[in-house]
C-alpha cells in the first residue's frame, strides 16, 4: 500500500500483481484491474495539473505574500496582473471555456432527451456534467489564486459577481450530476433539466462579468 | 475553533458546504423500517424516494474461517459438503443422487454507459474482493457423489466445463439442459456419468450480451417433460439502458423441448429466478428481484405463482398499479392489466433460489413449504436478506409469516462470510444451499440423520 502514499511512484510488487489480474480470465478480476487503472490515471492528471501550476506558471508562495505590494499588482501594460500564468498567458481564461461549453452542452442534450426519450442523450448529459465539473474545478483554482493574490482584482465588483456566481453554478452542477445518476426519465425530467437551464442562465451573467474584467479592466492583459 | 488562517467567513462557507453535502448525500437516507411489515400478501408500500445517490451498503466478504458454519434451527444440523468452489450459484440433484453444482460468473463486457457505472462498479469491487474465487476456473458444473450412502459426498469431478455463465439445469429422461446466459444447451446424459465431454447442441438462443445486466437464466422442465420454462431477467434496473434493450426480457419463456421454439409465458417479472412447481397444485412459482433506487423499502422482492399470459408490472408499475415515474413513455394500458404478486419477501433481499420441500428428512412443519435463498441487499442502509427463509404453504398458497431458516451468513460486524443463492433438496431429503461468496455448498438435515 506504500504506492498510495507516494502517488508518483508505482512500487514493483503492486505492478506485478496488477499484471497477474490482467492475465486472469475471471471477469470480476478484470473489472477490478480496470478500476485500479482508472484511479491511477486520475492521480497522474491531478499531479500534472499541480505541476503546471507550480512550475510553468511561476506560482510562488512569495507572490501571494506580495499581494499588497501595489507595484506588483499591475502588468507593464497597466492591467491588473494575473498570478497563475504560462509565459505571461493567464491560465484561468484558457480553462474557463471548457466547463462553460460542457454545461451548455448538458442543457442541449437534456432537452434532446426530454424531447426524444432516447436514453443516449441522457448518457451524454451525465458525461458532459462530469467533465464540466472537473474542468470547472481546475479553472476555479486558477481563478481563485488570481483573485486572492491581487487586491486590484478583488476591488472590481465584476470579479466578485464572476466568482460567487460561478461558485453557485458549480455547486448546482454537482447536485445536477447526482440527479443525473438517477435511472432513466427522472434523471433528466424535470429536475435535471431545470438545474441544467439554471446553470446556463447563471453562466450568462458570470461570463459577462468575466469579459468585463478582461476586456474593460484589462485583468491579466500584460502587453 | 476554526483552523488558523481561515477567516470566519471562509470557515462558515466550508461548514455550510459540508453540511449541504452531508444532508443531500446521506443525511436524509431513511434507514428503512422493519422488513417484517413487508412480508406477506399485503406489504406496506411507502412513498417513493429518489436520493441524490442511492444508499449503497454491501457487506464486505470475509469468507468462512475454519470451523465456522451458518446457524440452523434447533434440532437441525448444517455441514459443508463441498468447499473451495469457484462462485457456486445453483444446484441440481440427478435421479441417482449425484449433485450438480453450477459454478458461474457474471459475463464480461457490460458496457460503461455513464460515470455512475464506474463509481458503482468500483464500490462493488471494494466489497467483493474478499472472495477467494479469483484465479480459479469458473463457468463449469462440478459433480458431487456420495459413494458410501452417508449423505456426505466423497467424490468430486468436473462434470461440464467451458460454459458461458450457466445457471439453470434441467433433466428430462436422458436429455440434460443447461441454461447458459445466452442459450439453452442440450447434452446427452447417461445415468452414472461423472463427466460430459461432448460440446452439446443448441436448443435455442436466449437474450444475452453485450449488456446482459441480469444474466442468470433459471430453468425448469414441465412435469410431462415436453416444455422448458426459463427465466430471463431485465437488462437494467429500470430501463436506463433504453426500452429496446428489454426485448423478450423480464419474462418467463416457455420453450418447446422438441423444436426449441418459444413464446413469452409471463412478462413484467424484473428478474425471475428459482422456477419451481408447487407440489400440491402443480402451479409454476418463481422468486423475483424487484427494482432499486426508490428508497430502502421499495420495491419489495416477492414470490408468486406465474399465470399463463400474465403481466406483473415491470417496468411500468409494481404491485399492481403503483406507477414508476422513471419509465418513459408511460403505458397506462399495461399498468391497468398488471397483477400483484402473491407474497412479498421485503425489500432488496435479492431472492435468487427457491425450492419446495418434498423430502422427509426435515421435520413435518417444513413439508410442502418453500425455502428461499436471499442473496442480500445493497440498496439499503440496514442490510436485509443474507439468509435462507422458509415460507409455510397450505392448500398451495403461502400461509403465515416467513421464518428465518439458515442465518449466520453475516458475522457480528455485518461482514459476509457467505451469501446464499440456489437451493435444492438432495435424495435423502437434506436441503442444499449454494453459497457463492463463501464458495461452499451447505447441507441442512435433521440432527443425527
Amino acid at each position: 500500500m506504500t504506492s498510495a502514499s507516494v502517488p508518483w511512484k508505482i512500487d514493483p510488487p503492486q505492478k506485478a500483481r496488477r499484471q497477474e489480474t490482467n492475465c486472469n480470465e475471471s471477469p470480476a478480476a478484470a473489472t477490478r484491474s480496470h478500476f485500479v487503472n482508472f484511479w491511477n490515471i486520475r492521480r497522474y492528471l491531478v499531479l500534472a495539473y499541480v505541476g503546471v501550476l507550480a512550475y510553468v506558471g511561476k506560482l510562488k508562495i512569495g507572490s501571494l505574500m506580495q499581494a499588497h505590494n501595489r507595484s506588483s499588482n499591475y502588468s507593464p501594460a497597466g492591467g491588473p496582473r494575473s498570478t497563475v500564468t504560462i509565459a505571461k498567458r493567464p491560465i484561468h481564461p484558457m480553462l474557463v471555456p471548457f466547463p462553460i461549453v460542457c454545461f451548455i452542452g448538458t442543457l442541449i442534450t437534456d432537452i434532446a432527451y426530454w424531447q426524444t426519450g432516447n436514453i443516449t442523450w441522457s448518457n451524454f448529459s451525465a458525461w458532459l456534467l462530469t467533465f464540466g465539473i472537473v474542468l470547472g474545478a481546475l479553472a476555479a483554482i486558477a481563478g481563485l489564486i488570481d483573485f486572492l493574490s491581487n487586491r486590484i482584482i478583488r476591488n472590481h465588483k465584476a470579479a466578485w459577481i464572476h466568482m460567487i456566481g460561478n461558485g453557485i453554478a458549480w455547486i448546482l452542477a454537482v447536485i445536477n450530476a447526482f440527479v443525473h445518476t438517477h435511472d432513466a426519465w427522472t434523471s433528466v425530467v424535470p429536475t435535471g433539466l431545470i438545474l441544467s437551464a439554471v446553470v446556463v442562465l447563471i453562466l450568462l451573467f458570470t461570463a459577462w462579468a468575466g469579459w468585463s474584467l478582461v476586456y474593460r479592466h484589462g485583468v491579466g492583459v500584460a502587453e | 475553533m476554526m483552523a488558523t488562517g481561515l477567516s470566519r467567513k471562509q470557515g462558515l462557507c466550508t461548514t455550510a458546504l459540508a453540511s449541504i453535502c452531508l444532508v443531500t448525500l446521506t443525511g436524509c437516507w431513511d434507514d428503512g423500517r422493519d422488513p417484517k411489515e413487508q412480508i406477506g400478501a399485503n406489504p406496506k408500500l411507502p412513498e417513493q424516494q429518489e436520493y441524490l445517490f442511492p444508499p449503497m451498503h454491501l457487506a464486505s466478504v470475509v469468507g468462512w474461517k475454519n470451523g465456522e458454519t451458518p446457524t440452523v434451527p434447533q434440532g437441525l444440523q448444517v455441514k459443508a459438503i463441498a468447499t473451495g468452489l469457484a462462485h457456486p450459484r445453483s444446484l441440481y440433484v440427478l435421479p441417482n443422487g449425484d449433485i450438480l453444482v453450477v459454478e458461474s460468473q457474471k459475463p464480461e463486457g457490460e458496457p460503461i454507459e455513464r460515470p455512475k457505472d464506474i463509481v458503482m462498479g468500483w464500490v462493488e469491487s471494494l466489497v467483493t474482493s474478499g472472495g477467494d474465487e479469483r484465479g480459479k476456473e469458473s463457468n463449469r458444473i462440478t459433480l458431487l457423489r456420495d459413494t458410501n450412502g452417508d449423505g456426505m459426498p466423497d467424490q468430486q469431478s468436473v462434470f461440464l466445463d467451458h460454459l458461458n455463465s450457466p445457471f439453470g439445469v434441467a433433466l428430462v429422461g436422458n436429455d440434460l439442459y443447461v441454461a447458459n446466459t445466452d442459450a439453452i444447451m442440450h447434452y446427452t446424459y447417461n445415468p452414472g456419468d461423472t463427466k460430459i465431454t461432448s460440446p452439446g447442441t443448441l436448443l435455442t438462443e436466449l437474450p444475452g450480451g453485450p449488456i446482459d445486466h441480469h444474466w442468470t437464466k433459471s430453468l425448469t422442465a414441465s412435469k410431462d417433460g415436453t416444455l422448458l420454462y426459463v427465466g430471463v431477467g431485465s437488462n437494467s434496473n429500470i430501463t436506463e439502458n433504453g426500452l429496446e434493450a428489454e426485448k423478450n426480457r423480464a419474462d418467463i419463456l416457455e420453450v418447446d423441448r422438441a423444436s426449441g421454439r418459444w413464446r413469452i409465458f409471463a412478462s413484467g417479472l424484473r428478474n425471475p429466478n428459482g422456477l419451481s412447481w408447487e407440489p400440491q397444485t402443480g402451479a409454476l412459482w418463481t422468486v423475483v428481484n424487484e427494482r432499486d433506487e426508490l428508497g430502502p423499502d421499495l420495491v419489495p422482492d416477492y414470490m408468486t405463482s406465474v399465470k399463463d399470459g400474465a403481466f406483473y408490472g415491470w417496468p411500468y408499475s409494481y404491485y399492481g398499479q403503483h406507477v414508476d415515474p422513471r419509465v418513459h413513455p408511460q403505458r397506462p394500458d399495461l399498468v391497468a392489466k398488471a397483477i400483484a404478486p402473491d407474497y412479498a419477501l421485503s425489500s432488496h433481499v435479492a431472492p435468487l433460489g427457491m425450492v419446495f420441500y418434498t423430502g422427509d428428512n426435515l421435520p413435518e412443519t417444513y413439508r410442502g413449504g418453500a425455502f428461499i435463498g436471499e442473496h442480500g441487499s445493497w440498496d439499503r442502509p440496514d442490510l436485509n436478506g443474507y439468509k435462507v427463509v422458509f415460507v409455510p404453504f397450505k392448500d398451495g398458497k403461502p400461509s403465515g409469516m416467513a421464518q428465518d431458516f439458515v442465518t449466520g451468513f453475516l458475522n457480528a460486524d455485518n461482514e459476509a462470510r457467505g451469501r446464499p443463492v440456489g437451493l435444492a433438496v438432495d435424495k435423502t431429503g437434506g436441503l442444499l444451499i449454494a453459497d457463492d461468496s463463501g464458495n461452499t455448498v451447505w447441507r441442512v438435515t435433521a440432527a443425527g440423520k
